[in-house]
């Protein structure tokens, strides 16, 4: 099962979803939302692969969203 | 003693005492006052006798939530380790820290653990200069999830991470970017 990860203060929160499912729709809603609040989106596929998304992949193994990265 | 003496000795304690006596009865005033209480609202002196009284136990240590307590640190570690290639997870367990190679430039990059200057360029496997960047709210975030950040930032789009971020000046500066 594949898995939306948001990055929070209990480490992170997961959406899981299998593809074309209730579930993928509810996750790709949340992926949009976040997208628009300016968050930064990678993918890992099954073979370990890792790219850099702005449209929800239902295929990704995992995907990881974060806000974006500033100079400290 | 005299009628005079006593009337100079009751001058000198009213003019001793005359000063202080607002500030020791607006004090008692206050302390009189009930004060507001987790419990309801209780007198000073209640709570002054009740503290006396009570039997001295162990302190009880609230529970620590957020990017602090060891369930979220797990969670984000354990987040972090699915995202690492068996090389990187074996570094990592190793030496607490992770290689990861650049999608634009090739140059290798070590992430340690932590928020700020964390990640380190590498030449020749040394350590030539510390970058800091990290997400908007890292300070609400366990380390790790920060290190994923940072890993897929480097990895996958790594010119933007380097223009963010920041270079330590503890290194020399002709190096980076």
């Amino acid at each position: 099962m594949a898995k939306l990860c948001v990055p929070d203060h209990t480490g992170h929160k997961e959406y899981d979803f299998t593809p074309n499912s209730p579930a993928a729709k509810r996750a790709e809603k949340i992926f949009n939302r976040l997208m628009d609040k300016g968050y930064l989106g990678g993918k890992r596929m099954a073979d370990g692969s890792l790219k850099k998304i702005r449209k929800f992949d239902p295929t990704a193994e995992e995907i990881f969203v974060h806000r974006h990265l500033v100079g400290g | 003693m005299e009628f005079e003496d006593i009337l100079a000795v009751i001058c000198l304690v009213v003019m001793a005492v005359g000063p202080v006596l607002p500030i020791y009865l607006t004090a008692r005033a206050r302390r009189a006052q009930p004060l507001r209480h987790p419990m309801g609202w209780v007198s000073y002196t209640e709570l002054l006798a009740n503290g006396l009284s009570a039997p001295i136990g162990p302190l009880l240590r609230p529970p620590v939530y957020g990017p602090f307590s060891s369930e979220a640190s797990n969670k984000a570690l354990a987040l972090l380790k699915r995202w690492l290639s068996p090389e990187q997870c074996k570094e990592l367990e190793k030496r607490g820290s992770f290689d990861v190679v650049g999608c634009h430039t090739g140059r290798r990059y070590r992430i340690h653990p932590g928020k700020l200057n964390n990640v380190r360029i590498l030449q020749d496997n040394v350590e030539v200069a510390a970058l800091c960047f990290a997400p908007t709210d890292a300070g609400f975030l366990p380390e790790a999830d920060i290190m994923l950040a940072q890993k897929i930032a480097l990895e996958t789009n790594e010119k933007a991470a380097l223009k963010v971020a920041h270079q330590s000046p503890r290194y020399p500066c002709s190096l980076v970017l």
